[in-house]
């Protein structure tokens, strides 16, 4: 039997089979912290397959990352979807996994690449668990007093400076995830859980908070903070999702209606700010003292 | 003309609301929020071919306003689902 390890995240157990991704895995950072005593899995990803690469496909997404060492295509034929991740490098092999939509099972072929192998695993829960009412959200997570602050902002714009400023300024503060946080709603209340995914920090923690807000960030020559309305919040929260998966209406539609659900609960916020402590001290306020 | 089906009106928290496709994982999602008069048209001429007449007479079977309010109102709403690619490219 192959080697399998069983994983905790968000709630929800994974456990992930093969005897190379297993490996890669173990000296993985991030993921150690998230594995699960043995338990029945909810959703089960076995890499080590032989998958045929269809001739035709609908291509959903495709990317070529400036920043990053491969090519990233979703796509689908019929009722399953593809997941296919291409070397630069001529020498390096490619990874191509396959979900058939509404299954809790994602086989792909061997992949002991690390950085592939995690934006792989990646795209793999945030389809397996999108219609359990939560999503990654690309973020960096303070958590202030036991309730999370989500920041939001497109990559450069400063969403891991401004937590940190909240670490330096803001008592009782602690970052829960610096990248990919799993945003959900339960029981009528929206929380965020630490995740495998933080970025190039090493921020993993397996644990979950109550969420308090979101603020979405943008750099200015002054410190500014305003709520948003529900259509506003909703394009300020929705970009964060994985791009990917809003090309298909199907995810689409259960992405929306997570979303929908948290904006009915918590307050979104636009902040334009500078790098500095008052910035910190002007989202802090807005969310914590908004009578002040 | 005809909207291009791959356009749906969706819910959230109380607002009525078209994703419109674009460059994604960038700044802000694009989206129209309709009022309750866009979503009385949206759902009247989804799915079928139409023309500005049908709007107008959509306006004027559900409001009481003159022809030429109405007429002004269904020009402004299909200036906005032409403006943002809503409709099918012939």
């Amino acid at each position: 039997m192959a080697d399998a390890i069983t994983y905790s995240i968000a709630n929800h157990l994974i456990r992930i089979e093969g005897d190379r991704v297993c490996a890669v895995l173990r000296g993985m950072p991030g993921f150690p912290v998230f594995v699960a005593e043995e338990g029945e899995p909810e959703w089960r990803i076995v890499l080590g397959m032989d998958i045929p690469k269809p001739e035709d496909w609908d291509i959903l997404f495709h990317c070529c990352f400036d920043i990053s060492t491969m090519s990233y295509t979703l796509a689908k034929v019929d009722d399953t979807y593809y997941l296919y991740m291409d070397p630069y490098d001529q020498d390096g092999t490619p990874l191509l996994m396959r979900y058939r939509a509404g299954s809790s099972f994602m086989e792909g072929t061997a992949c002991d690449d690390p950085i592939m192998l995690r934006f792989a695993l990646w795209t793999a829960v945030g389809m397996l668990s999108c219609s359990s009412n939560m999503v990654l959200i690309h973020s960096s997570c303070v958590v202030h007093q036991g309730k999370a602050v989500l920041c939001l902002g497109e990559s450069g714009t400063g969403k891991s400076t401004h937590t940190r400023l909240w670490l330096k300024h803001i008592p009782d503060s602690h970052l829960l995830n610096d990248d990919s946080p799993v945003l959900a709603f339960e029981n009528g209340e929206a929380v965020v859980y630490g995740s495998p995914w933080s970025g190039k920090t090493h921020h993993y923690h397996q644990r979950r908070f109550p969420l308090a807000a979101a603020i979405r960030l943008s750099q200015a020559p002054y410190n500014r903070i305003r709520r948003l309305g529900v259509v506003e919040a909703f394009s300020a929260l929705h970009p964060s999702c994985p791009p990917a998966l809003a090309q298909d209406s199907a995810f689409q539609d259960m992405i929306v209606s997570l979303l929908s659900d948290i904006l009915a609960t918590v307050p979104v916020f636009h902040l334009e700010c500078l790098p500095d402590e008052a910035a910190a001290r002007t989202s802090h306020g807005a969310i914590f003292n908004p009578t002040k | 003309m005809k909207i291009n089906p791959i356009y749906k009106v969706r819910q959230v928290a109380g607002e009525n609301i078209i994703l419109l496709q674009g460059k994604t994982g960038g700044d802000m999602t694009r989206v129209i929020a309709l009022n309750e008069s866009a979503l009385l048209l949206w759902d009247n001429m989804q799915g079928k071919d139409f023309s500005l007449e049908d709007v107008v007479n959509v306006l004027l079977d559900n409001y009481e306003v003159e022809e030429a309010v109405a007429r002004a109102d269904a020009e402004k709403w299909l200036a906005t689902i032409v403006d943002n690619g809503l409709l099918m490219q012939e």
